[in-house]
């Protein structure tokens, strides 16, 4: 999905932050969750209903992908399953960050670096 | 915890089978493992109440959108336009039964009849249920070919009674400047029919614009001659304005929409274009010459002033059926016109 300029639309806040948790790699839910909430400093918190629904529309879109990880069957345990960010999911996140510089620094001309 | 576990769960439940059976048991593991970590009680009853806040929401809106998905799957499934199915002959076929062959049939068998006051609701249900329910189940299933000149019925009875009395209001569909019968039912017939292809054209922009009907946009766009198939359903209202006010007029009724159901037949079967056109034409104008015919032979048993005569009531059914056919020609004739320069120069040159 993109805009009419060509670029991935604006990303949700959480939707920001469930990729960027998968920028150092590979990982599952559980600790997808936990990053996001370090990641925004606590601000975002987000429930199972809400990281796993977004998981799904990020899948369809082809911005992360399934990556089993071995870690569950070492424990002896089911294997757990792990998403991994695709070319297409980082270019969605440069894009973002691209807008969100911009956005900034169109605040810092107008108000100035202390803010109004 | 075991009652926090069996209520997540139940919760569960309410998310559309195949996301259940996709994550279900992984987002289970997730919510144990946070509730687990939970660092004092505190924490794991915010972390609670934000479940159980958030996953009837969540598990609706994946409901609303497998259902979006798969709405958006039965369009591009919808068969290709020269495949017919009994039941799509049959749709067409409940306009025709219901507003032409029914009513007149009752007044043929039984002469001025008029429902008794104890069960004018169930034949009041009858006319109305194909109006009311069946536009709504169209609009579920993706505007299906069948449906189409149910809402071209709509169209027609718009365009007579909204645009045709906005002429009416502006006077100019009474001329005053000429005493001539045969000029007022041209300019009438005008008024009153010129805003079905508008109306027509309205109402495929409309569904360009809503997503869920988008589909049915993107199908006429590749044959305008299902935008004319569309207003090919008023025709049927068309005869009904026709033979309007005419005595014995039931048999003449019966079989000029017998026409109509045969055009809708022919138009179904046809493979190409120019022979939906030319079913669609043959099939209405068919229709309104056998209803010019009756009026014919009705006339002179009919109770008119000396005002109106066999051959002006012959003009007014050839009026309404040219401007009508004009009108529900004019989307079809689109696809008679050249494609544009572009694929002009991608189509390969003929060896």
């Amino acid at each position: 999905m993109t805009s009419p300029t060509g670029d991935p639309p604006p990303l949700s806040e959480a939707t920001f932050y469930i990729l960027l948790s998968l920028v150092p790699g590979p990982a599952h839910g559980y600790a997808i969750l936990k990053e996001t909430a370090e990641l925004s400093g606590g601000r975002v918190a987000l429930s199972t209903g809400t990281l796993y629904g977004a998981l799904k529309r990020l899948l369809e879109q082809g911005w992360i992908v399934e990556a089993p990880q071995p870690d569950g069957a070492a424990t002896g345990g089911p294997p757990r399953r792990a998403y991994a960010l695709t070319e297409q999911g980082r270019r969605a996140l440069a894009a973002e960050r691209a807008r969100l510089r911009q956005m900034a620094a169109a605040a810092r001309l107008h108000l100035g670096e202390e803010g109004a | 915890m075991r009652m926090l576990l069996a209520l997540y769960r139940a919760l569960l439940r309410l998310y559309p089978p195949a996301f259940r059976a996709r994550f279900g048991a992984e987002m289970e593991d997730v919510f144990v493992a946070a509730l687990a970590e939970a660092r004092d009680p505190l924490a794991a009853a915010a972390l609670c109440v934000r479940e159980l806040r958030d996953l009837p929401a969540a598990a609706l809106a994946e409901r609303a959108a497998e259902r979006r998905n798969e709405r958006r799957d039965r369009m591009a499934a919808l068969p290709p336009a020269h495949h017919t199915s009994r039941r799509e002959m049959a749709g067409v076929l409940v306009l025709v039964v219901v507003y032409g062959i029914l009513p007149a049939a009752i007044n043929l068998l039984i002469p001025y009849w008029e429902p008794p006051q104890s069960s004018a609701w169930l034949f009041a249900a009858v006319l109305l249920t194909p109006v009311a329910i069946l536009p709504l189940v169209a609009l579920w299933r993706g505007m299906p070919r069948w449906s189409l000149p149910l809402f071209g019925f709509g169209l027609a009875l718009l365009s007579a009674y909204q645009v045709g009395g906005a002429f009416e209001r502006t006077g100019f569909g009474q001329i005053r400047w000429t005493d001539s019968i045969y000029l007022v039912q041209f300019v009438f017939a005008f008024t009153i029919w010129i805003g079905a292809p508008l109306l027509g054209f309205a109402f495929y922009g409309v569904c360009a614009l809503l997503p869920p009907l988008r589909g049915f946009a993107r199908r006429v766009h590749a044959d305008w001659t299902l935008l004319s198939f569309t207003l090919y359903g008023g025709g049927l209202f068309v005869l009904i304005v026709t033979l309007d006010d005419y005595n014995y007029d039931g048999p003449w009724m019966i079989a000029s929409s017998l026409c109509l159901a045969a055009g809708a037949w022919a138009y179904l079967h046809a493979k190409s274009k120019n022979r939906k056109i030319a079913a669609l034409l043959l099939g209405f104008l068919g229709a309104m010459a056998v209803a010019a015919v009756g009026k014919a032979l009705l006339y002179p048993i009919q109770s008119y002033g000396q005002h109106f005569t066999v051959r002006s009531e012959v003009n007014s059914t050839l009026m309404h059926a040219l401007w009508f056919a004009a009108g529900m020609l004019a989307p079809a004739l689109l696809t008679l016109l050249p494609p544009p320069p572009a694929a002009q120069e991608a189509d390969p040159a003929p060896l």
